[in-house]
Parts: structure tokens; C-alpha cells; sequence
């Protein structure tokens, strides 16, 4: 019973960690934008498709790859939002809303077109080494997944916390009108909050691609399980969606283990319907009824 | 217009916080109705966030509003607006993309099913709506979509589509900002025949002298909280109040 | 053009009631069945993503549950669908107005989150529970009694009277004071509140009336295939049609979803036929996607204001009344 309860608790703690890494993107580009990025986990699995294909084609390690997507999305992220996105912000937000979702579709169409609709996984050399943690065998692979993805958080709270624009990217999400006053060039930050928050998510993709199977449509729901963590945790509050990772990545894992892996994403639906129902501004959000 | 006797709005120690800015701290004030009341303060002294709290907006972390014997406390701004509240915003909001009428015609005091599913603009309204646009001067504008007129035009459609919902009590947030001295006038005189039939006012304002000639009462703010109410006079040679003002 | 305005949707409405005798070919009517039905589908989603500025992309959990309930009702308790559609439909309705509680209350991306995961939880409900559903294997539904040449024409006038009633309903909203404060909310929310209007208590009448048609399509969809299954009934294709056509009509406007089902629908059945069947699952999806992004960049009033807003300019009126809102002439004009 104990190994059981260690094993959902160490898994899922490991899972979290990259599910954090998934949300955080969508977090951000909400923070700044106040809009959902239907297209985020299609473009998470664009950064999975780019990383199987660069291993197959050209054997890169997937870990490798992760810089090279980051600079890619980064880049194309940015453009995006200049060029397209960003008209919307400010103004009629529910376009924007529906832009994203043609990006989710352009995505799950074009993956399917280069890539067929068969399902994907990422296997390296190292995909089955299992390391022993007090007797409890825990595959390889979820650490050094759960290790980038830490390492792409830090970074990524490090410009946050340390540098001005993190502090800029921050005062925007808290309040764009006031940051503006100051003297924020909120336009640009929303430029290159939307770049990160992509390329958060591209960097996310060969590490669910190492740690599961995958096939176009699957963004549908790797979107579903993002929202969840992102209202459970309290939209807009990066730490939320961190906190809400871990035990979403968690309480999955038990009901994985004590039920059936079919019925894992319903936990997220089921917590969310939750936090919906008796605490709507999440883990970490603040209560704000929108109207003001 | 409604000339049934108002009640008298009480505000007792209410604290609002904002994840570390503490915007209202111990905040009491009362308001006799029938009198047009004012409130002023430095900038960021929470006169908006009071309004927020009085009609609905934000929700106070502890205290109690009372509107006569009523607890306002909580209850969503449409509700507050049923009781007889109607406000305008510091930053003029009006319905942009739909004509002024259009605008005049969506407040609602009371609305029941069959209401809901009735002509959009029925007859005894639109008489209304257009009386109340002649008593604001923008009679002849009825048709024209509303992010068309001036802003101070604006300013007047936000006051008489407030008015369409018959409230008791009006809370204006700095109804004389941006409007050059004739429509000031204007203004003074359009709220003092409504208060002299009745309707009782808050006003926030920075325009000292329009506060002035207007208000029977004024009460400062400071710091999130009340620290003077009394008439005009008074409040002007009150040395906490130049104290909060020149002391900042 | 009063005159088109007036008696143009009658004369429409005789043509297609007329049509079937003229027109013998099963696969023109077939055509036209599923364009009335993506046509009601695409104006209810409108009462909710035009009129109140809140899209949803969970439609098609909708169409999908009512493809389940009314096939279930059919095999286990012999309802004939026809018969059921409608109560199936206000079953819908119920569903959404619980959905609106949970969601509505607040502003926000709250409600197209929950309708996303709704969508998502009932496919997976429909796979997983077995016993009830068959699972992936599906459900079968028995055929209806009826020659192939006649089988068609129950669908295409069931699919037609249910556009004319949401075309109907879209019209009456839209003259109502519900619609006036749908639309304020769409504007300004906050402001609305602020008005007086009970913002939650609209937004979920609102989304309650507009998954109505999507649910009773489902069901009768459900028939038309005599087959229920968890991929087909949650094809998310389904409802993003609902989204495109509604934003290529025009969003906020009772034809809107009509117009942009007449136009998409038939290429969307090319691309399906032309393209090789390695592709023809994506391209549709691409297709559709680049019209998301196109259409709020170049068109996002979509066809029917456009229009209305250059005839508008032709005319040169001294006045220009608002042609965003409401009725295409000022309320109380001559």
C-alpha cells in the first residue's frame, strides 16, 4: 500500500513538473493578453513532432533539440503576434480567442498531412533505464523529464523575478492600464510574453513525447488538461499553475494506479468542475468578479 | 422621476485590500438623502474603490454598507441598481457600437420574464428616454451610435441612460472631468434640479470649486480612509484636511 | 431591397418546402439536409458567440450527447427519433443552462474553458462506459421503414424546420429587450451589470437556447446514420463549422449562419470529394483554421454587415444609424 502511495506521489510529483512547464505558457500569455491560447498544445506537439523528427531523421537527442524549438518559436512567435495577434488584444478579444484556435487547426491539419495520423513516441537510447530510489524503480526517463522541464521553469523565473523585462512582463499581467502609466511598452512586452509563452510550450513537447504517445488530435487533450491546471491554480498566477501541476499530476497518478489510466483526465475535469462550483478564482487568484 | 423618500446610505469600517495595496483601510461615512454629498482626496486616497464597494463591484474584505435598512454588502451590482443606486464611471462608459437611444433604453430597474421577451423599445420608454435626452440637450441625437458623440456628450448620455433606471441615489465618479467650464455649468444646474426633485447624490470630484458651489456635504479621503465630513466651510479650513493634501 | 427584406425568407422558405418534388436526386437533397442543419446549428451557436460576445467551443459536446440519448432512447425504449428530437433538444438546453451555472457566474474564459472540457468529458464518457454506449465499437440504430429514394425526405424537412426556428428564435431575440441586453453585454459587460441587468441570469438563458439546435442535429444526425459512435458524434469539425459559417454570415445577425452554411458547406463537400483520402480528414481542418485567422483580420464583421455597411455608404445618409447592433434601420423609422 506505501509503495503504491510513494510511487503515485514520486510519478506524479515528476509529471508535474512538466505539466508546469506545459501551463506555464498559457498562463503567461493569459496574464498579458487576458485571452485562452486555444492553440497552445498543438503548438506543445509541433515541438514534439520537430523533436521525433530531428532524432529520427538526424539522430538529435530530444534534449537537444529543446533549444533549438525554443529559438524557433521564440522567433515565430513574436512574428505572430505582431503581425496577427496582436490587433486583437485590447480590443475584441473573442477574435482573438477564435485566431488561436485557426492556429490550433492549421497545426492539427498540417501534422497530419506531414506526419499521418499514427500515433508518435519519442525512444532514445536511454527510454528504458530505470533508476532505483529505495527500492522503488522509477523509469529514467520521468527524471529527465521532470529535470528540463525544472530547468526551463527556473530560467524562466529568473527573467520573471530578476530582469526588467520580467519585471515589466509582471506589472503588465497585474494591471495593463497602470503599467502602461508608468511607462511600460505594453505592446512589446505582450510581443515577447507571447513568444515565451509559445516557446514554453514547444520546449514541452519532446518531453511529453518521451513520456507518452501522441497523434494530431491529441491537442485536444493536452488542451484540456492545461485549462484545468491554469483554473485550478488561478488564472494569471504563474505559482498557481505550479502548484496546481503537482497535484493534478498527483491525484492523475493515483487514479491511474487505483483505477483505470482511462480515467485520468477526468480528474483534471473533475477539479475543475470543483474549483467551477466553490472557489472559481482558483488556488492562488484573487476574487474579482470582471466587472469593474 | 421618482420622488419617493431615499434612504440614507451608511458606511461602517469597510477595509478593501489588493494582494499587498490596502485601498480602503477603516472607511465610515454616512450620506443623508435628499442632500447632494461629495467625496475628495489625493489621488489613490480609494474614493473609487468606496464606489466600487457601494454598488456592487468589488466585494468588502469586512465592514457593512447599509442603504436605509438594507445590507449591500455582497450583492452583485445589478441587485444594487433594483435597490435604487445607479452610478456613472470615472472613465465614461457607454455602449459605443449601439445609438443613444439604443444606450438610454437598456438600464432596467425592475424586469420580469414577460419583460424580458418584449419589444426592445417599447412606447412609454422611449418617451421617457427622449425626455430625458431633451433635459441633457441630446435630443437631436437620438439616432446616431453613441462612440460618434463628443466626449462630453458622452458624459451627459452616461448621466441620463443613469437616470432611465429611476434611482434615489446617483453616484457620480468625477462627472465634471475633462468638460470645459459652459458644460460644467451645465451640469451643476442639471444636478441640482434633479437633486431638487428629489435624487440624492455622491459625487467624486477633483474640481474644487465645483465641489464647492454644489455639495451640502463633504467628506475627505485619506489613505484608504474618511478622516473629515461636514459642510463645505468647515471641511476648507479643517487642518487634517490640508494636512492629507499638502502633506503628500 | 424593403421589398427583398420583407418577403424574401417567405419565397425562400417556399422554394425549399417545394424543392424535394422538383429536384428527385437523393444526393442534392442529402446535400441540402446537412446545409439546413450546419445552417441551424451555426445561428443558434450565434446567440451565444454573436449576440452575447461569448463563443463556445463546445457545441459539439452537445450534438454528440443528444446523438447518444436520442439513439439510446431509440434502441432501448423504441422512441422514434423524430418524435424525440425535440425533448431531446430542451434535454440539451438543460445540460447547458447547469453548464452556464457553473461557469456563467463570473466573466472570463471560465465558460470556454467549461465548454471545451465538457465536450471532452462526454466523448470520453462515451468511450469508456462500455455497458451503456458500446464503447468505441459504437451504437447501432435501427433503420428507418422507408424506400431509398423516400428515406432522404423526413431528414431534409425535419433539418429545415429546425433552421427556420432558429432563424425564427434568432429574429425574436434580436428584437427583444433579452437581445438588447445581450448585446450590452457584448459591448460592456460590466456596464451592463451596472445598468440593472442580471448579466448571469441572460448569459444562461442564452447559451441554454443556443445549444437547443445543435442537440435536437444531433439526434436526428444520429438517425440519418442509424450509428452512434464516439469519434464521429465529437468530430470537433462540427463545431468549428458552426464558428466559421457564423463569423463568414456574420455573427450577431439571424442569417448569418444561414449565409455562411450556403457558402461553406458545398466546398467543404468538394475539398471532401476532389481531395485524396489521405488528406481529406486535414485539409478541411487547415481550411477552416486559415479562415479563423483570415476572417477577424480582413472581414470580421463577416458578409452580411460588410454589405449592409457599403450599401449604407452608397446611400449616403446624413445620419448613419448604427448598423452593428440592431434592426438595419433605426428602431421607430418611418
Amino acid at each position: 500500500m506505501t509503495q503504491v502511495l510513494v510511487q503515485g506521489l514520486v510519478f506524479g510529483l515528476l509529471a508535474g513538473g512538466v505539466y508546469a512547464l506545459m501551463s506555464s505558457g498559457m498562463s503567461m500569455i493569459f496574464g498579458v493578453m487576458r485571452m485562452v491560447n486555444l492553440g497552445h498544445a498543438a503548438i506543445m506537439l509541433t515541438g514534439s513532432y520537430i523533436a521525433v523528427t530531428l532524432l529520427q531523421q538526424l539522430g538529435v537527442d530530444p534534449l537537444l533539440s529543446i533549444p533549438i524549438i525554443v529559438a524557433a518559436f521564440l522567433v515565430v512567435g513574436a512574428l505572430f503576434e505582431r503581425g496577427v495577434l496582436g490587433r486583437f488584444i485590447g480590443g475584441d478579444l473573442a477574435l482573438a480567442v477564435l485566431v488561436t484556435l485557426g492556429v490550433a487547426n492549421i497545426l492539427e491539419g498540417g501534422q497530419g498531412v506531414i506526419w499521418t495520423s499514427r500515433f508518435y513516441t519519442i525512444r532514445t537510447g536511454y527510454s528504458f533505464n530505470t533508476f532505483n530510489l529505495f527500492g522503488l524503480y522509477i523509469p529514467l526517463i520521468r527524471i529527465i523529464a521532470a529535470a528540463e522541464a525544472a530547468v526551463l521553469l527556473v530560467a524562466l523565473w529568473l527573467i520573471l523575478s530578476r530582469t526588467n523585462l520580467g519585471r515589466s512582463i509582471r506589472a503588465t499581467i497585474q494591471n495593463r492600464s497602470v503599467a502602461q502609466l508608468v511607462g511600460v511598452n505594453v505592446a512589446r512586452v505582450t510581443m515577447i510574453a507571447f513568444a515565451i509563452g509559445v516557446a514554453m510550450a514547444g520546449a514541452a513537447g519532446p518531453l511529453m513525447g518521451m513520456l507518452y504517445t501522441w497523434y494530431p488530435d491529441s491537442h485536444w487533450l493536452w488542451g484540456g488538461k492545461i485549462v484545468a491546471i491554469i483554473i485550478l491554480g488561478g488564472l494569471s498566477s504563474l505559482r498557481g499553475a505550479l502548484l496546481a501541476s503537482m497535484i493534478l499530476g498527483v491525484a492523475e497518478q493515483f487514479v491511474t494506479l487505483g483505477i483505470d489510466v482511462r480515467w485520468a483526465p477526468m480528474v483534471f475535469y473533475i477539479f475543475l468542475l470543483v474549483v467551477m462550483l466553490f472557489r472559481p478564482q482558483g488556488l492562488l487568484g484573487s476574487v474579482n468578479r470582471g466587472l469593474a | 422621476m421618482s420622488t419617493a423618500a431615499g434612504r440614507p446610505l451608511s458606511v461602517r469600517n469597510v477595509a478593501k485590500t489588493f494582494g499587498g495595496v490596502r485601498a480602503l483601510t477603516d472607511c465610515s461615512l454616512d450620506i443623508s438623502c435628499g442632500k447632494i454629498s461629495a467625496l475628495i482626496g489625493p489621488n489613490g486616497s480609494g474614493k473609487t474603490t468606496l464606489f466600487n464597494c457601494i454598488t456592487g463591484f468589488y466585494v468588502p474584505d469586512s465592514g457593512s454598507i447599509r442603504y436605509g435598512e438594507t445590507a449591500l454588502g455582497g450583492r452583485l451590482p445589478n441587485q444594487i441598481v433594483h435597490l435604487g443606486i445607479a452610478r456613472t464611471f470615472q472613465v465614461t462608459r457607454i455602449f459605443k457600437r449601439m445609438t443613444v437611444l439604443e444606450n438610454m433604453v437598456v438600464p432596467v430597474r425592475q424586469s420580469n420574464w414577460k419583460s424580458l421577451f418584449s419589444a426592445a423599445i417599447k412606447g412609454h420608454e422611449r418617451e421617457r428616454a427622449e425626455g430625458l435626452l431633451d433635459f441633457v440637450g441630446l435630443a437631436d441625437y437620438w439616432s446616431m451610435q453613441a462612440g460618434n458623440l463628443s466626449f462630453g456628450q458622452q458624459k451627459l448620455l452616461e448621466l441620463a441612460a443613469a437616470l432611465m433606471s429611476e434611482p434615489d441615489l446617483l453616484l457620480l465618479d468625477e462627472p465634471a472631468g475633462g468638460l470645459n467650464p459652459i458644460m460644467i455649468d451645465r451640469l451643476t444646474g442639471y444636478i441640482r434640479d434633479l437633486n431638487a426633485q428629489g435624487v440624492t447624490f455622491l459625487l467624486v470630484e477633483h474640481n474644487m470649486g465645483f465641489v464647492m458651489r454644489l455639495a451640502h456635504s463633504i467628506a475627505v479621503m485619506h489613505r484608504g480612509e474618511v478622516i473629515a465630513q461636514g459642510e463645505p466651510e468647515a471641511i476648507r479650513s479643517d487642518p487634517k484636511v490640508l494636512d492629507a493634501y499638502l502633506g503628500d | 431591397m424593403r421589398l427583398i427584406r420583407r418577403w424574401g425568407p417567405w419565397l425562400l422558405l417556399v422554394i425549399c418546402l417545394a424543392l424535394p418534388v422538383l429536384v428527385k436526386q437523393p444526393a442534392w437533397l442529402d446535400m441540402l439536409q446537412f446545409t439546413f442543419m450546419y445552417a441551424a446549428m451555426s445561428v443558434g451557436w450565434d446567440i451565444m458567440g454573436g449576440y452575447a460576445g461569448y463563443p463556445s467551443i463546445g457545441h459539439v459536446g452537445f450534438f454528440g450527447m443528444s446523438s447518444y440519448v436520442a439513439g439510446l432512447l431509440l434502441v432501448h425504449f423504441g422512441v422514434n427519433i423524430f418524435a424525440s428530437a425535440l425533448l431531446v433538444g430542451l434535454f440539451g438546453s438543460l445540460v447547458g443552462a447547469g453548464l452556464g451555472f457553473i461557469s456563467l457566474r463570473t466573466r472570463g474564459p471560465a465558460f470556454l474553458i467549461v465548454t471545451l472540457v465538457f465536450a471532452l468529458t462526454v466523448q470520453m464518457l462515451a468511450e469508456n462506459l462500455n455497458a451503456l454506449t458500446g464503447g468505441t465499437s459504437g451504437l447501432y440504430l435501427p433503420l428507418l421503414d422507408l424506400p431509398p429514394d423516400v428515406v432522404i425526405l423526413p431528414f431534409y424537412y425535419a433539418m429545415l424546420a429546425l433552421t427556420v426556428l432558429a432563424v425564427a428564435t434568432s429574429t425574436f431575440i434580436r428584437a427583444s429587450r433579452f437581445g438588447l441586453g445581450l448585446l450590452a453585454i457584448r459591448e460592456d459587460e460590466g456596464k451592463a451589470e451596472g445598468s440593472g441587468i442580471n448579466t448571469a441570469l441572460y448569459k444562461i438563458l442564452a447559451f441554454a437556447v443556443s445549444v437547443f439546435f445543435a442537440s435536437v442535429a444531433g439526434a436526428l444526425h444520429a438517425q440519418y446514420l442509424n450509428y452512434v459512435d464516439p469519434d464521429l458524434a465529437f468530430e470537433f469539425i462540427i463545431g468549428l463549422n458552426m464558428v466559421v459559417m457564423a463569423l463568414v454570415g456574420s455573427r450577431a445577425t439571424p442569417w448569418g449562419g444561414v449565409l455562411g452554411a450556403v457558402i461553406m458547406f458545398p466546398i467543404s463537400q468538394l475539398l471532401v470529394y476532389t481531395l485524396p483520402d489521405k488528406f481529406s480528414g486535414q485539409v478541411p481542418l487547415v481550411e477552416l483554421g486559415i479562415l479563423l485567422i483570415l476572417i477577424p483580420m480582413f472581414l470580421p464583421d463577416g458578409i452580411i454587415k460588410s454589405l449592409e455597411r457599403w450599401a449604407e455608404r452608397r446611400r449616403r445618409r446624413p445620419r448613419v444609424p448604427s448598423t452593428d447592433t440592431f434592426a438595419p434601420a433605426p428602431v421607430g423609422a418611418p
